[in-house]
């Protein structure tokens, strides 16, 4: 059974596919040049050695029937794919960084990047990661760097955007699957940019001279030679404007914030050994942590061998803390990302196909859902039975946390509004619940009004 | 060459890219003029390497 994937057609030069589970990818033999030059010149192996890209090892047999293939490769599997608009800021400033990186040492070998695509990156044990062997070409004395453009657009203008504007501005790359459209940028970023001198170089003028010069001057195309050394100096420049964006946490307390909002730091302590148990019990491979905060419940699947963790929250700045924190203890197993369960990432792209939605893109043995349930059934009005469904499709089991009304918690929810929830009951959560699942374990958490349930999908 | 790398921006590109080459150059130049003053145990860096700082 092959499925191509429909996220790989732009390129010419091969295209990835899905056989039996595993990955690979066919090099077409308009890609043979440029492809032999990648491995012979050491470039290949170089960039291994530094963990910057994807591992592949070259298939003796031929998995699909074409013409037009010179190679195919089996390309190590990606855990969970995750994408630019799905990242918190550090995320996609490593990942820009990580695109430079790369650039250099392909000058150094004779390559150039021929494209700058953040999807071309993918957070893999614990680091950014290339993904795209088909990048490369052969750099001839005097061309231009063909992803400037495409780099201004995935990285340059979502990172000023989010530093400038507002963190929750990565979000419209949802809506620009080739970038920010720098003239949306320089509108949107605010007037002090224009005295940073990167961003007034590669956004506010860049924009003006799509604009203007393609009417005066015309066409780019037929004198076209750039000294090498300047196109380094244009890289160093793109990699020091990157480096100096910053986006500060203003809040410092989320260890805090866990023990002086919830409850009590007994019952607190109480719920992590609930809950540690209750992974023990499961031993899952793969763990989604919906609601996630700073992730300190979901490094509770640790403990279990080889399983990762995806761990997300729709709070940019509890995700940033999160992914500091992997970066600091150099976490292997866990990816944290943004996402609004309550409008998690839809399909998008060609045929709406390209980038996949973030329910159907992976299945977990294990979902925890602590404190969110009265998130979403008081302050989002979504139906319990339709948390029931959608939790349902996204894990086996489920450790899921309920608060009744009477939690402080709840009451200032509800403090604000009319209470319209009359079916939101202990009773009623585990009547609905159990349509889909199988109640294996309840348990409350001590001095206080929470139950801890662990269930199995039927 | 799959991408479109926009009229604009190739032209804008040629501009910025000559007047970046400029700093690289006096940049590499300064660099082999300190190492005039350095003790000979220090290795010039190499012109066709790319170097970062």
């Amino acid at each position: 059974m092959i499925n191509l994937k429909p996220s790989s057609f732009r390129d010419p030069s091969g295209f990835v596919f899905e056989s039996n589970g595993e990955i690979f990818r066919q090099i077409n033999k308009v890609y043979q040049d440029d492809y032999d030059y990648f491995i012979s010149s050491g470039l290949y192996d170089e960039l291994i050695g530094k963990n910057f890209l994807i591992k592949h090892e070259e298939v003796s047999t031929p998995i699909l029937k074409s013409e037009t293939a010179y190679k195919i490769l089996k390309v190590q599997r990606i855990e969970f794919i995750s994408y630019p608009y799905e990242w918190s800021f550090s995320q996609l400033k490593d990942a820009a960084l990580l695109t430079l990186n790369i650039q250099f040492l392909a000058l150094n070998k004779g390559m150039i990047l021929k494209d700058a695509s953040a999807y071309n990156v993918q957070f893999f044990k614990g680091n950014p990661i290339f993904i795209d062997t088909l990048s490369f070409s052969k750099y001839e004395e005097g061309s231009i760097w063909e992803g400037y453009k495409q780099f201004c657009q995935h990285f340059l203008a979502p990172l000023a955007l989010m530093s400038f504007s507002d963190i929750r501005l990565s979000k419209i790359l949802t809506n620009f699957i080739d970038g920010i459209p720098l003239d949306l940028a320089s509108k949107v970023l605010p007037f002090k940019t224009w005295f940073n001198y990167g961003l007034l170089t590669h956004i506010h003028i860049h924009s003006y001279a799509q604009n203007k010069i393609i009417k005066n001057v015309g066409n780019g195309k037929d004198n076209k030679k750039i000294n090498k050394l300047g196109l380094v100096g244009l890289i160093e420049n793109l990699e020091n404007t990157i480096k100096k964006i910053n986006w500060k946490i203003k809040r410092k307390d989320w260890v805090d914030y866990y023990q002086s909002t919830n409850y009590s730091e007994d019952s607190f302590e109480q719920k992590k050994e609930i809950v540690s148990t209750l992974i023990n019990r499961i031993s899952p491979k793969s763990i989604l942590d919906i609601g996630a905060n700073t992730g300190i419940f979901s490094r509770l699947g640790k403990r279990t061998e080889e399983c990762f963790i995806i761990s997300v929250d729709n709070d940019p700045e509890a995700v940033e803390t999160n992914y500091l924190q992997t970066k600091r203890t150099f976490e292997k197993d866990l990816i944290p990302l943004v996402i609004d369960i309550a409008n998690p990432s839809s399909d998008i792209g060609w045929n709406n196909k390209e980038r996949e939605n973030f329910l159907e893109r992976g299945s977990f043995d294990l979902v925890l859902a602590l404190a969110l349930i009265h998130h979403l059934a008081l302050s989002n009005n979504i139906p319990l039975s339709f948390i029931s469904e959608v939790l349902s499709k996204l894990g086996k089991f489920i450790i899921v946390e309920f608060i009744p009304k009477e939690d402080s918690q709840t009451q200032k929810l509800l403090s604000s509004r009319n209470d319209v929830f009359s079916q939101y009951s202990l009773s009623n959560f585990r009547h609905i619940f159990k349509e889909d699942f199988f109640l294996l374990e309840e348990i409350q958490i001590r001095n206080s009004l929470r139950t801890i349930f662990l269930l199995e999908r039927k | 060459m799959y991408l479109d790398p926009g009229s604009g921006s190739v032209i804008f590109q040629i501009i910025l890219v000559g007047l970046l080459g400029i700093s690289v150059f006096i940049k590499i130049f300064w660099r082999k003029f300190i190492n005039l003053f350095k003790s000979t145990k220090n290795v010039s860096p190499n012109d066709e390497e790319i170097k970062k700082d």
